[in-house]
């Protein structure tokens, strides 16, 4: 008898399937028959396989090797790692399906099994046709599983061409007569078998501590985190009759997941103690097999347990998932003991804990071995011959090779006799030598919860409450444990060596909560022994234990965060006080110091709880506002501030959106900002501007925990979020510019919240969970657009950085593609809204951002090619303190080296790590984009610009360089306490220099500090006698009166008076009323008229002082940044006698003019000894 | 199975039944702010995360991710509002929002068996972490309104009082009429009014009856004075007020009139 077996690979390519086809191959050559192998095999390049195309006269018979008797021919397929397709095999398979007596095809999901069914001719005789599905009932990911839905009619027809299906298990049988009910009567359960003979006969591997196995694919499904995490809740050792070192887990096979979890053994500070051997061979596996205490495989699909078997032959004990196919073969095995799925690690590890903890081997039940397999195959086999078309009931064929015998053996006589001396198995025992017939019937619980529930009993990780994480496990378990850190203390940090001392500590989470008794263990476990003391070197702390949740460590808080905060007060203080010297500085500094050095000690600690951490990041929030509170609690104080409190005024007046804004014209299509505030304040009754300070606050701290969760979720811990969030906190705009009331402060949390909930989405476990992320992400983006232009458009170049990059990850099966999917739909949601946005509600967007990047180019242009046109020098003004300048000089250096350094590990990682995680990818690159915008801060029109990118870059250089500072930090723990103390200090002092630096560099002095009267600054050129003016002229003149003023003035007449300012511009000129002694020109008055612009207000100061920020009207007037002062007194003069221009209001440094242009030309009697005007 | 957040959801539902009746039984107050802040900044956000079922891993950044979405519904919801009825109802919103996106809460899959956070802990939590940032706001509140503040420049204002300070354009009149301009000083300083007068000059020459009015002191920062002024001749003029003090002009304000001759207007100019 010839048989054909269709497989989707053959050994040495990795994978169960494969190991069952050559096994049992082997098994049928030994009882005669010959057996060819039709599989495939990714293209290595021209003529490696195979010869001639399909479709050919010179059909492609693959490339053909023998093993162990068995013909195998490759074909040549694509390279894809799922869904393989070899044309030629089909093609093959049906030009010869006639000289086999039988085609065997196997598995389902691998497509081969249904192929090699419908590739057969429907003409009759029709070659019989055996199927072994390996049916799981679904995909292992979402988009995988829309396809299996799709392919369903397809296999549903395989399954009808079938003679016979075979399965490997009752459970597997259950599911596929669920979706096929009318192949019922053609299942037969076979199931897999264990090469017992070779497994005993293998030697441990030497040397090795209690180990904890786990062999199969990498693959998410596999949930072979969770072991990795259950790890890390066990003791290091097994109590004082442990020997041979630390508990290892041995992890063997290769997959997708191996990045993720080689990372997760990091995350949990396991790294040490697991070991990921990789793809080995057989022989090797028996090895492992012999030596490992425990095999535990928490799969939440599998059709049998092949590697539980096979280690309950080997004599270990086995912890498995209680999965309907683990179910069914601890049914049978009393060494096998089972956790819920949804269990969580606490769980787990009591499981394990009790299973190590077990003496002697695990006892195994009946197992059936190859040869059985093969029995039970031929008598199928036969079965399916009699029962196709008669056409092979002739006889075998004679067929070429080693084993060319065509002997049928009858199959209860041919493999009887008893096999093993332990009883692992009877061969030829009833129950096994002969192939069970299938007959629905009740299974255990698990197995009929599994039918109910549907095809994918997702392990979920916690039965914990909403909130719980895996590093918070012991403290739920043991409520008397101190505090003692999280899970994520040494993560990203390769060189990380720390001593697992923190889990000795810890008292073993098996006994501490009776929960966590597992299903199957009556008695309860021994308590661990008492843990070893830890070593450490000589003048290493010893601490190892939580900290910094202490009374006292509270009071400290509260203390320095009140004390830095009254300093900050002081410092304004001695600044509003004094016009000269530079100690508000030095007190500004020490204030802000006092609470950051105790704040990033404290957040970037290894044993600080979550609590801790998060209250003090909220400490660090509120205290990093209080510098632009302090600044002028009062009222709105800068530019932009005043606009976008006009703005939200107006709107919570009348409840209408998109009011134009005399400021800044554009700030009325994005009415995000405006509407919150206003509804803040019409809901409460709290003023604008309390509302609006209330609304920045709390924006400003979401920036904050927006930034920790990018990095908790990035890199799975909140220690590492803490320096992200630290890091970001470092940018020029976090404490001053991003606290002003204006848009961009509220549409950057939003921003950085989206991109949070993305690298959620990054590290989502399941469908449920990636699309619940990515709504999210999406909501978040979304409310950016109406929000603010800039961060608007910076998201959307982020989020298409993201899923280009994503993409090609998921190209090369580093990412599910479903994350790829998932991210490009955020972005093309977010993308399209946005230029719908543009396009429909804020179309003058573009014309309003482009003259600031066009001319900060073409300044920088011009600054490169020897022009000093435009060049601006920082800190040209000199109100700061050399250390603020050196601090700002240095940040960029120091941001460069961090970069450099963490291009550097990047590199080193390994690719497959890399590309698995295309987020951090696209965010580092955006962070780098700092540096092509630092020399734009050279040019006058392009330095503003460049501050507020830093704002947004710095949160991708956060995620670029925070490796890096962990690992630092890291290498600082482990130095002596001197050391420890003098790089420490260097450290903070770096830190302190970075944070300085910025906000140096961010806003000169006279945004920072109040002080005297600043002529020509947005936040020192309010005075009493301004406010005074606009306030009569409010009270006198009304609200929403029309008027020609400078910038400066305009800004209080907007606050003070509701009045709206002329913008001035090339096309309506109104500053030629300041810098023309003639009349105005006739297109002027007349866009004056109509306009009822009514009033002139002149400040005299104009004819004698240069304005601080060098322009008088706006930043593209004519004359902005030029030398000498083209107003004159004279120009200014001549409105005293000019009867079109009646002056009714006159303070000291300010008139204001009434416009009467009908008298334009009007002359009044010339007074005696004075000339007209 | 699905366990339904049952009791959460009735919380949030009692949270924004307590800002809706602050909202209406509340004048602005502190109080009424405090009471209305779950429905402005947590109740619909949290009913977002329970319908998008990231509360579970959200961890322990769900309450500023609800915050987040909350404020991103306010703008939504704004936005559509403004869409459908031209306008806003702002104060409103937030309780509608919250009330409307509250059944949501039941579409949350709440892990089975999961227990309940300790709401007795929180609110001791919060109580602390209040009463400290209250304890640490006064005492910085009351160290900066204690430290002293820039200095402010003195100065001193002069304009025309109502109407004249209003009117547009040159004023009509006819000649001979006499008329009554008010005007306002107003200085940052206390200030000895008797020291400040008054004078009007009609095309730069001083009106006797016009001249050296002092001032009437109307508060310790203000004044005002009333000057009359006949008109000479019918033509356009300029009247200009000047304030003085101790005889030396500090401000000015002036306004032009048209004298005509009769009600019919008309008439010439008288050239100097």
């Amino acid at each position: 008898m010839k048989i054909a077996m269709v497989a989707p690979g053959y050994p040495p390519a990795p994978g169960g399937v494969e190991t069952v086809v050559a096994h049992s191959a082997r098994a049928l050559v030994r009882a005669g028959l010959a057996v060819e192998v039709l599989t495939q095999e990714p293209r290595r390049g021209s003529g490696s396989v195979g010869s001639g195309s399909v479709g050919s006269d010179a059909v492609d018979s693959g490339s053909v090797t023998w093993d162990q008797g068995v013909l195998v021919r490759r074909f040549s397929c694509n390279r894809a790692r799922t869904y393989r397709c070899a044309p030629g095999l089909y093609w093959y398979l049906n030009r010869h399906c006639e000289e086999y007596d039988v085609v065997h095809g196997h598995s389902y999901h691998a497509l081969t099994g249904v192929a090699a069914a419908l590739c057969l001719p429907t003409k009759q005789p029709r070659t019989p046709y055996v199927f072994t599905p390996h049916y799981h009932g679904t995909g292992h990911t979402p988009a995988r599983e829309l396809l299996h839905h799709a392919f369903r009619p397809l296999g549903r027809a395989a399954a009808t061409a079938a003679e016979a299906i075979v399965c490997v298990s009752p459970p597997e049988a259950d599911l596929l007569r669920s979706h096929f009910p009318h192949v019922t009567e053609k299942i037969t359960i076979i199931p897999n078998a264990v090469d017992a003979t070779a497994i005993r006969a293998a030697h441990a591997v030497d040397d090795q501590p209690p180990t904890v196995l786990s062999v199969g694919r990498l693959e998410r499904y596999k949930h072979t985190d969770l072991l990795i995490e259950a790890l890390a809740h066990l003791p290091v050792t097994l109590g004082p009759s442990s020997v041979g070192g630390p508990l290892q887990l041995v992890v063997i096979g290769s997959g997708p997941d191996g990045p993720r979890l080689r990372q997760l053994a990091r995350d949990c500070g396991v790294a040490d103690r697991v070991r990921f051997l990789g793809q080995i061979a057989d022989e090797d596996v028996h090895r492992w097999l012999r030596t490992a205490r425990v095999l535990c495989s928490l799969s939440e699909r599998e059709a049998y347990g092949l590697a539980p078997a096979e280690a309950l032959v080997a004599g270990a004990r086995v912890v498995l998932s209680d999965i309907p196919a683990h179910a069914a073969l601890a049914g049978a095995q009393p060494g096998a003991c089972l956790v819920p799925a949804d269990a969580g690690t606490p769980r787990i590890a009591a499981t394990l804990a009790d299973a190590l903890r077990a003496t002697g081997p695990g006892p195994a039940g009946p197992m059936p071995g190859w040869d059985d397999v093969a029995t039970m195959l031929i008598d199928v086999y036969r079965a399916a011959a009699h029962a196709g078309a008669g056409a092979v009931a002739a006889g075998p064929r004679p067929v070429p090779g080693p084993s060319t015998s065509g002997t049928l053996r009858p199959a209860q006589g041919a493999v009887g006799g008893d096999s093993e001396p332990d009883g692992s198995h009877k061969r030829g025992s009833p129950t096994m030598g002969i192939p069970r017939r299938y007959t629905p019937e009740p299974r255990e619980p698990a197995v009929l919860r599994y039918r109910t529930i549907g095809p994918k009993p997702a392990i979920r990780r916690p039965a914990d409450p909403p909130g719980a994480r895996p590093d918070t496990l012991p403290e739920r378990i043991g409520r008397d444990q101190p505090d003692r850190g999280e899970r994520g203390e040494r993560l990203t940090t390769p060189e990380h060596e720390e001593p697992a001392a923190p889990r000795h500590s810890t008292p073993a989470p098996t006994t501490a909560h009776p929960d966590l008794k597992p299903r199957q263990l009556a008695p309860p476990a021994p308590s661990p022994s008492p843990p070893p003391a830890p070593q450490r070197r000589p003048g290493t702390p010893p601490d190892q234990r939580p900290r910094f949740g202490s009374p006292a460590a509270w009071l400290v808080l509260w203390t320095t965060a009140t004390g830095g905060a009254v300093l900050v007060a002081l410092s304004f203080s001695l600044a509003a006080a004094s016009s000269t010297g530079t100690a508000h500085f030095a007190v500004f500094w020490l204030g802000m110091v006092v609470f950051f050095v105790p704040a990033v000690v404290v957040t970037t600690a290894r044993h600080v709880s979550d609590k801790v951490r998060i209250v003090w990041m909220l400490g660090y929030g509120i205290v990093s506002f209080v510098p632009k509170l302090l600044r002028d609690p009062s009222q709105p104080l800068f530019h932009d501030e005043i606009a976008h409190w006009r703005q939200t005024t107006n709107m919570a007046a009348d409840g209408k959106l998109f009011q134009p804004s005399a400021l800044i014209h554009i700030i009325d299509r994005f009415p995000g900002l405006h509407l919150v505030t206003a509804s803040i304040s019409d809901a409460t009754g709290m003023t604008v501007w309390q509302s609006a300070l209330v609304l920045m606050l709390v924006a400003h701290i979401l920036a904050l925990f927006g930034a920790f969760m990018i990095g908790d979720s990035l890199f799975g811990s909140m220690r590492a979020g803490a320096v992200v969030a630290l890091l970001y906190s470092l940018n020029p705009s976090f404490m001053y510019f991003d606290t002003q009331f204006a848009y961009e402060s509220l549409a950057m949390p939003l921003l950085i919240w989206c991109v949070a909930c993305l690298a959620k989405v990054h590290r989502a476990e399941g469908r449920g969970e990636r699309v619940g992320w990515s709504v999210a992400a999406a909501l978040l983006g979304l409310g950016v657009l109406p929000t603010h232009h800039l961060a608007a458009a910076v998201l959307v170049l982020l989020l298409l950085m993201a899923a280009a990059i994503t993409w090609a990850a998921a190209r090369r099966g580093a990412v599910p593609r479903a994350t790829a999917a998932a991210t490009t739909g955020v972005a093309l949601t977010i993308g399209g809204a946005a230029a719908a946005w543009l396009a429909l509600a804020a179309p003058g967007t573009f014309a309003y951002l482009s003259p600031y990047l066009r001319s900060g180019s073409s300044q920088l242009l011009h600054l490169f090619s020897g022009s000093q046109s435009g060049a601006r020098v920082p800190f040209q003004a000199g109100a700061g303190p050399f250390y603020e300048r050196l601090a700002a000089f240095t940040v960029p250096v120091l941001a460069l080296v961090l970069a450099v350094l963490a291009i550097r590990q990047w590199w080193r990682t390994a690719r497959t790590e890399r590309r698995a995680e295309p987020l951090r990818l696209a965010l580092g690159l955006f962070g780098l984009l700092y540096f092509p915008a630092l020399p734009f801060i050279l040019a006058q029109a392009g330095a503003e610009g460049a501050r507020r990118s830093w704002g947004f870059t710095y949160i991708g250089l956060a995620v670029l360089v925070a490796p890096i500072v962990l690992a630092g930090l890291d290498r600082l723990s482990r130095l002596t306490v001197r050391a420890s103390t003098s790089v420490g200090l260097a450290a903070t002092l770096l830190a302190c220099d970075a944070l300085m630096g910025n906000v140096a560099a961010g806003l000169n002095a006279d945004y920072r500090f109040p002080g005297p009267f600043v002529f020509g600054s947005d936040a020192r050129s309010s005075t009493a006698e301004l406010a005074s003016m606009s306030q009569w002229i409010g009270r006198n003149l009304g609200s929403g009166v029309r008027v020609v003023s400078d910038r400066y003035t305009g800004l209080s007449l907007v606050r003070d008076a509701g009045a709206l300012p002329a913008a001035p511009s090339t096309g309506f000129a109104t500053y030629d009323l300041y810098v023309n002694s003639g009349p105005p020109s006739a297109f002027l008055v007349q866009e004056l008229s109509s306009s009822n612009y009514t009033y002139l207000v002149i400040d005299e100061r104009l004819a004698t002082q240069s304005p601080q920020l060098g322009v008088i009207f706006e930043p593209d007037e004519p004359f902005a940044h030029t030398a000498g002062n083209r107003v004159t007194s004279q120009n200014l003069a001549r409105y005293h006698n000019l009867p079109w221009t009646t002056e009714v209001y006159e303070s000291d440094n300010y008139s204001v003019y009434r416009f009467d242009f009908n008298a334009i030309h009007d002359t009044v009697p010339t007074p005696p000894g004075r000339h007209r005007a | 199975m699905r366990n339904i957040p049952w009791r959460r959801t009735a919380v949030l539902a009692l949270l924004v039944l307590i800002g809706a009746i602050a909202y209406v039984a509340q004048a602005p107050t502190p109080l009424r702010a405090l009471l209305l802040a779950p429905a402005l900044f947590w109740v619909p956000g949290r009913s977002l995360v329970a319908v998008t079922g990231v509360a579970r891993t959200a961890g322990r950044f769900t309450a500023p991710l609800c915050v987040a979405l909350s404020l991103v519904s306010l703008i939504f919801a704004g936005l559509v509002v403004n869409l459908a009825v031209g306008h806003v109802p702002l104060s409103v919103l937030p309780l509608w929002l919250s009330a409307l996106l509250l059944p949501l809460n039941l579409l949350e899959r709440a892990p089975v068996g999961s227990r309940p956070r300790s709401v007795a802990r929180a609110m001791r939590t919060t109580a602390w972490l209040s009463a400290g940032l209250i304890a640490s706001a006064t005492i910085v509140w009351t160290v900066h309104a204690n430290l002293p503040a820039a200095p402010q420049q003195p100065y001193l204002s002069f304009s025309l009082g109502a109407p004249y300070s209003t009117v547009h354009g040159v004023v009509p009149i006819r000649a001979g009429q006499t008329l009554k301009i008010p005007a306002d000083v107003e200085s940052s300083q206390s200030s000895d009014w008797s020291q400040y007068s008054v004078s009007a000059l009609v095309d730069g020459r001083t009106v006797p009856s016009a001249s050296a009015l002092l001032v009437r002191a109307t508060g310790p920062h203000s004044a005002d004075v009333a000057v009359r002024v006949p008109m000479p001749s019918p033509c356009l003029h300029q009247i200009r007020l000047v304030l003085t003090q101790a005889g030396k002009p500090l401000r000015s304000v002036d306004l032009y009139v048209n004298a005509t001759a009769g009600t019919g207007g008309g008439g010439s100019c008288a050239r100097h």
